[in-house]
């Protein structure tokens, strides 16, 4: 297993303040949520940018949480650290299918990051679904190979209530 | 794909031939001085590719502009695994890592932009690995984390995220770079798996003195 699963208990007062109403998809969340007071100081992985760039190029569009000009954290780590996902619970209830292609957009673009590099890498990325509307969140925490990934798709649909 | 200039083609089969006689010059027992000689038909052939990658730029498709970037960087790869054997026997060790990290970047470069199948290079990827775990110590690195604030798309000068091109792909023989032009250190660490294998520890404790963790020789 290369992952676990946790009920995020405090999510709901960033749901109030930043999704409230919207029936968003897909996004990417801050490393930092807990700071957000300021959203203009909120970081991203500064893996994030190519992960957006490579699901445009696939006709999916994710967005920032906010509308923000994002601060994006390097690390210098042979391993790679992903963004944190948010999939909406229309996403969920409705369009599951792209949870599958996103994925596969993720696996193939780190896939093809890879090449060229020995040995396996690491990936790090978690995931945050709104499993119930508006109430309940759970997140995902992945750190395995790029195999791995595609895996998560059934992980996810399972957590619908 | 398709390579519709003659002299593209003649340049392809150059580099096959080329790519093999050097590895096989560059195995560690071969003489020295037909390695050094080596050297220089290697620069040569990336001078000749770079010329005429340059002087076709509107000419050539960008399938075949890529092409030519490929071959230079999988060819710069071989010079450096080349040098990393001469430095290791002219007991220029810190020479021979930094050769070795350069040939294992060119490569993986290179492997990403294979215009035919992305595995070809699997092999010498791994031999390259190989090496560094057979002929060198295990070392610690620094490794930086810092906050990116103003970027730029080395192919089309935008801020890098507001472009499609994607950092270490080839777009019209160029490889995409992003340019980092302000950032915000944050914290410096030392660790065993970097993502930049040049920022190694200069120094170590053996013995009781300090010296080179590479040769273990006492620093001045």
């Amino acid at each position: 297993m290369n992952y676990k699963t946790e009920t995020l208990s405090d999510f709901t007062i960033i749901s109030d303040k930043f999704l409230k109403g919207s029936k968003l998809n897909i996004a990417f969340l801050p490393e930092n949520l807990n700071e957000f007071e300021d959203s203009a100081k909120f970081i991203y992985s500064e893996s994030t940018t190519d992960i957006k760039k490579a699901f445009r190029l696939n006709n999916i569009s994710v967005d920032y949480l906010t509308c923000d000009k994002p601060l994006l954290r390097a690390r210098k780590s042979a391993d790679w650290f992903g963004p944190t996902f948010f999939i909406g619970f229309s996403m969920l209830a409705e369009n599951s299918t792209l949870i599958n292609i996103s994925l596969n957009v993720l696996s193939n673009y780190l896939y093809d990051f890879f090449t060229g590099n020995a040995p396996s890498k690491i990936v790090k990325f978690e995931i945050v679904v709104e499993s119930k509307k508006s109430k309940e969140f759970q997140k995902i925490t992945y750190e395995g190979p790029v195999q791995g990934i595609n895996e998560l798709g059934v992980v996810i649909k399972q957590l619908k209530k | 794909m398709i390579i519709q200039f003659i002299e593209v083609k003649e340049l392809l089969e150059e580099f096959n031939q080329i790519a093999e006689r050097s590895q096989n010059i560059a195995i560690f027992t071969r003489d020295i001085e037909l390695q050094k000689a080596e050297l220089q038909t290697l620069s040569n052939f990336i001078e000749k590719s770079n010329s005429l990658k340059i002087s076709n730029k509107d000419k050539y498709s960008e399938e075949e502009l890529n092409l030519i970037l490929f071959i230079i960087f999988s060819i710069d790869a071989v010079k450096s695994e080349l040098e990393m054997v001469i430095s290791l026997k002219d007991n220029k060790m810190d020479l021979a890592w930094s050769s070795l990290v350069h040939a294992q970047i060119q490569i993986s470069i290179a492997a990403t932009n294979h215009p035919f199948n992305k595995n070809t290079l699997n092999g010498y990827v791994l031999k390259l690995d190989r090496y560094e775990k057979l002929l060198f110590p295990k070392m610690m690195f620094a490794s930086a984390g810092y906050l990116v604030k103003k970027t730029k798309c080395s192919i089309c000068e935008l801020e890098y995220e507001d472009c499609d091109h994607l950092k270490g792909k080839f777009y019209n023989g160029e490889l995409c770079v992003r340019e980092i032009h302000e950032a915000e250190l944050e914290e410096v660490s030392l660790v065993e798996n970097p993502a930049n294998k040049l920022c190694r520890a200069l120094s170590a404790i053996f013995d009781g003195k300090e010296v080179d963790p590479l040769t273990f020789t006492e620093k001045k």
